[in-house]
């Protein structure tokens, strides 16, 4: 009767994996970024192989697991030292806003599936930072980076030849300042950047609500600091962005200035840890023409207590949590608030090269809707099988989303808003199987798969139209709920060719299925496969090569505008090939190291949206410093 | 972009064949050029003379260099005239013909800055002009003695501006070769 039993989940589990991906997260360490010419956080999304992306000005990103969160309302979450940071506002979440800086970064974490990280579930999978341990003694690092894309007029722009200008990233610089002894460090990062926002495609619906002396940019400043001593870590930054904030909600961009902000102190002793958080996303409105407004403020506040009881094998843990939210917004700034409290236990049982098993349960009350999170998670290292389950049935408003908002009278420049259904659903499920096989020892084989059952997902459906002058859209938005599922498979293949050159293989598919155009239509990549190079003859130079083709992908809502100004819109963009090339550096001792990176080197005009900008290929140098005092120790 | 990107891939394949004692060397050369091919971009500007200086060294494989280069284009037409400024990273492969001779073919990156004599760029004021820029060139150098050598060269540029900026030199001048002092060497290590 057992035997059966385990025959027929063998066969449920090879059934459901040849639809699933990426249960183990893909770890990016600080010498992959650094290889790859990465530049900026969101530039990571070169190397995350099954997450993507669209942006419209080729600055803010917005990023999601495929097949896992949905990429027009991202629901995947943020950890920065294991503290959970919100930056989602009016439905989006731009790495680049982070005040982080790339020189800090250990790792980078990516879970393309829902993931139990320091008992918080991120049922959107997640992206989790860690930040170095700094070297003993004072030191100093940093990066200073310029790109230039390609296609501007030159001396043509004097000639009837030329055309307008067109994007240039950064200069991009940070500096990070580091002291650290034995009983702990203290670290202070300061960095700025810029974007230039020149596209023709979208200039002239940049322009419209865009006053400044010099070309529409996005202008970056942020400053952090961290610090650990006697067990505590305390954190905050604070980040200000002169931004064009673009969302189809309001159909076009909007001057803003944001403000994103966090601090938080914790400890994680195992009888008994703690976290205390905060975080703000502020929006400002610059002035613009139209007197447009979208100013909107949103503060979220989190306490957590956790203990640790080991009993032999088994481990069991406890959590309690609480979150209060708040935003202001509207002209007179009204506050709504809401709260959250959650309490969770996790039992752990097994030892390394035996079946090992992980299973949480927690009880939530968002605005007194009781809900509830159930999360399993099987493994066998030696065998390879990694197996998760998620159950979930939460209220909308524990997630803070832009229909949240809404539904408390939230307009953001006047958007035109149409609630579907009078009775909004109370609470919203996600049910997931997710499971990864993983062989091999030098060239290992990891494939993955999974199913989503969504259920009352509150989500914006847009329908855009052009306005009278045919640059910008006229948008109205239908707030519903959505329910459906989706597949998802991916598989990959890491095969070290030598010591010197390693090369990667992989690929992800997703496939949505729904009678609900609004679920079917919220899931806009469908495929991506790619390969990935690296050669590095000694730790002193090294050459990267990343070729990526990304499905082609339908956007319904932008047909209309798209049949009205094809020049500047677009329905469906096409598959697109990328090709980026890296070749960096090290000179005198680790102190210096030296990047050029190309990217799209086939210089193939793409979309990355379809109200987007047009990007050609970018060159890109970068020279990262890194000083250390006299006789410092290492860490 | 394809043919830089076949160039690049036979420069390294044939690379190994000469791998050396990296960063050994130092080479100095200093290089009056003349751009002599007639496109679009001349038919409103007329190029004058230039110069280029190059330092160049051993590297794990093939050799290694940065140069930086000034040209000026003097206007033809109703334009304003304008200088650039060449700054790039190069490689490329030695391949001796005998004991004085050798050919050089290499290939690089870079920036190109054009700075205008006259700004009437809109909105921004700017009167200069940066753009990314490949090239390939082609050297035949001759030793005079340990030290000293002649060489010319042929040069492709690519400077990516919409319509392309493709411009030919050709140049002529004297390299200078030295050991690599115990500093420098640290540091391009």
């Amino acid at each position: 009767m057992m035997l059966c039993w385990r025959r027929t989940l063998f066969c449920l589990l090879i059934a459901a994996g040849v639809g699933i991906i990426g249960a183990c997260a893909q770890v990016l360490t600080a010498e992959d970024l650094t290889r790859a010419g990465v530049l900026r956080l969101s530039d990571i999304l070169e190397l995350a192989d099954d997450w993507v992306g669209s942006s419209t000005e080729g600055y803010h990103w917005d990023i999601a697991p495929l097949g896992t969160s949905w990429e027009a309302s991202p629901e995947w979450s943020l950890f920065i030292d294991g503290q959970l940071i919100s930056l989602r506002a009016l439905n989006r979440q731009s790495l680049n806003t982070l005040p982080i800086a790339l020189s800090e970064i250990c790792e980078v974490r990516l879970h393309a599936t829902p993931v139990l990280i320091d008992g918080i579930l991120a049922h959107g999978g997640a992206v989790q930072i860690v930040r170095c341990k700094p070297p003993k003694g004072l030191s100093l690092k940093g990066q200073i980076g310029a790109g230039n894309e390609t296609g501007d007029p030159g001396p043509y722009k004097y000639t009837d030849l030329g055309g307008p200008n067109v994007d240039r990233t950064g200069p991009t610089v940070h500096g990070v300042l580091t002291g650290s002894s034995s009983s702990g460090y203290v670290r202070g990062m300061i960095a700025a950047d810029e974007h230039h926002v020149t596209d023709p495609r979208i200039r002239s619906r940049v322009l419209q609500l865009y006053q400044g002396e010099k070309d529409a940019r996005i202008i970056y400043r942020a400053f952090d600091f961290d610090a650990y001593f006697l067990g505590h870590t305390v954190s905050a930054a604070t980040s200000r962005t002169e931004d064009l904030l673009f969302t189809p909600i309001m159909g076009r961009e909007i001057p803003v200035d944001r403000e994103t902000t966090f601090a938080s102190m914790s400890s994680s002793r195992k009888l008994l840890g703690y976290s205390v958080s905060g975080s703000s996303t502020r929006l400002t409105t610059r002035e613009n023409p139209e007197s447009v407004s979208v100013d909107f403020v949103q503060r979220q506040a989190r306490a957590r207590l956790h203990t640790t009881i080991s009993l032999g094998i088994p481990v069991l843990e406890f959590g309690v949590g609480t979150v209060l939210a708040q935003a202001l917004f509207g002209t007179e700034q009204v506050r709504h608030t809401l709260h959250s409290f959650r309490g969770n236990a996790t039992l752990s049982l097994g030892s390394p090269n035996r079946l090992r098993m992980r299973t949480m349960a927690a009880l939530s009350l968002d605005d007194s809707i009781l809900g509830y999170e159930m999360f399993a998670r099987a493994w066998h290292e030696r065998i390879g099988l990694d197996l998760r389950l998620m159950l979930r049935n939460r209220a909308p408003v524990s997630e803070m989303t832009f229909a949240d908002w809404a539904r408390r009278g939230l307009r953001p420049g006047n958007a035109e808003l149409r609630f579907m259904h009078l009775g909004m659903p109370r609470q919203k499920s996600t049910y997931s199987l997710d499971i990864t096989w993983t062989a091999g020892n030098r060239v290992k084989l990891y494939l993955s798969g999974g199913v989503r059952k969504l259920t009352d997902h509150v989500r914006p459906r847009i329908h855009a139209t052009l306005d009278s002058s045919r640059t910008r859209l006229h948008t109205i938005t239908d707030i519903v709920a959505a329910n459906g599922q989706i597949a998802r498979t991916s598989v990959r293949i890491h095969m070290p060719l030598s010591g010197q050159f390693t090369m990667k293989l992989y690929g992800a598919y997703a496939y949505p299925w729904s009678d609900a155009d609004a679920f079917l239509g919220a899931w806009y990549h469908r495929v991506q496969i790619g390969g990935q190079g690296d050669y590095h003859p000694n730790d002193r130079f090294s050459l990267n090569m990343r070729l990526r083709y990304v499905g082609a992908t339908t956007w319904p809502e932008f047909e209309d505008a798209a049949a009205g100004n094809p020049d500047f819109y677009a329905m469906r963009l096409p598959g697109t090939v990328y090709l980026h090339l890296t070749v960096q550096k090290r000179f005198w001792g680790e102190r210096l190291r030296l990047s050029a990176t190309m990217r799209n080197v086939l210089d193939r005009p793409h979309l990355a949206h379809p109200a987007g900008a047009r990007t050609h290929a970018l060159f890109q140098v970068a020279m990262h410093y890194a000083i250390r005092a006299r006789n410092a120790g290492s860490s | 972009m394809s043919r830089p990107l076949t160039i690049l891939v036979l420069l390294a394949v044939a690379a190994p064949c000469v791998a050396q004692d990296p960063f050994s060397s130092l080479e100095i050369r200093v290089q009056a050029t003349q751009n002599v091919n007639q496109n679009i971009l001349h038919d409103h500007w007329h190029s004058g003379r230039g110069m280029k200086a190059s330092l160049i060294t051993p590297f794990y494989f093939g050799d290694w260099g940065i140069s930086l280069g000034v040209h000026r284009f003097d206007a033809r037409s109703d334009v304003p005239g304008f200088g650039a400024l060449w700054i790039s990273s190069d490689w490329g492969v030695k391949l001796p013909l005998g004991y004085r001779f050798a050919l050089t073919p290499m290939i690089g990156i870079g920036n190109y800055r054009m700075s205008f004599d006259t700004a009437v760029t809109t909105f921004s004021g700017e009167s200069s002009e940066s753009d990314f820029v490949s090239s390939a060139s082609l050297q035949a150098s001759l030793r005079i003695n340990r030290k000293w050598f002649l060489f010319g060269q042929a040069e492709y540029l690519r400077v990516q501006t919409r319509p392309l900026m493709q411009l030919w030199f050709v140049s002529a001048g004297i390299g200078y070769q030295m050991e690599t002092g115990r500093l420098l060497k640290a540091i391009l290590e």
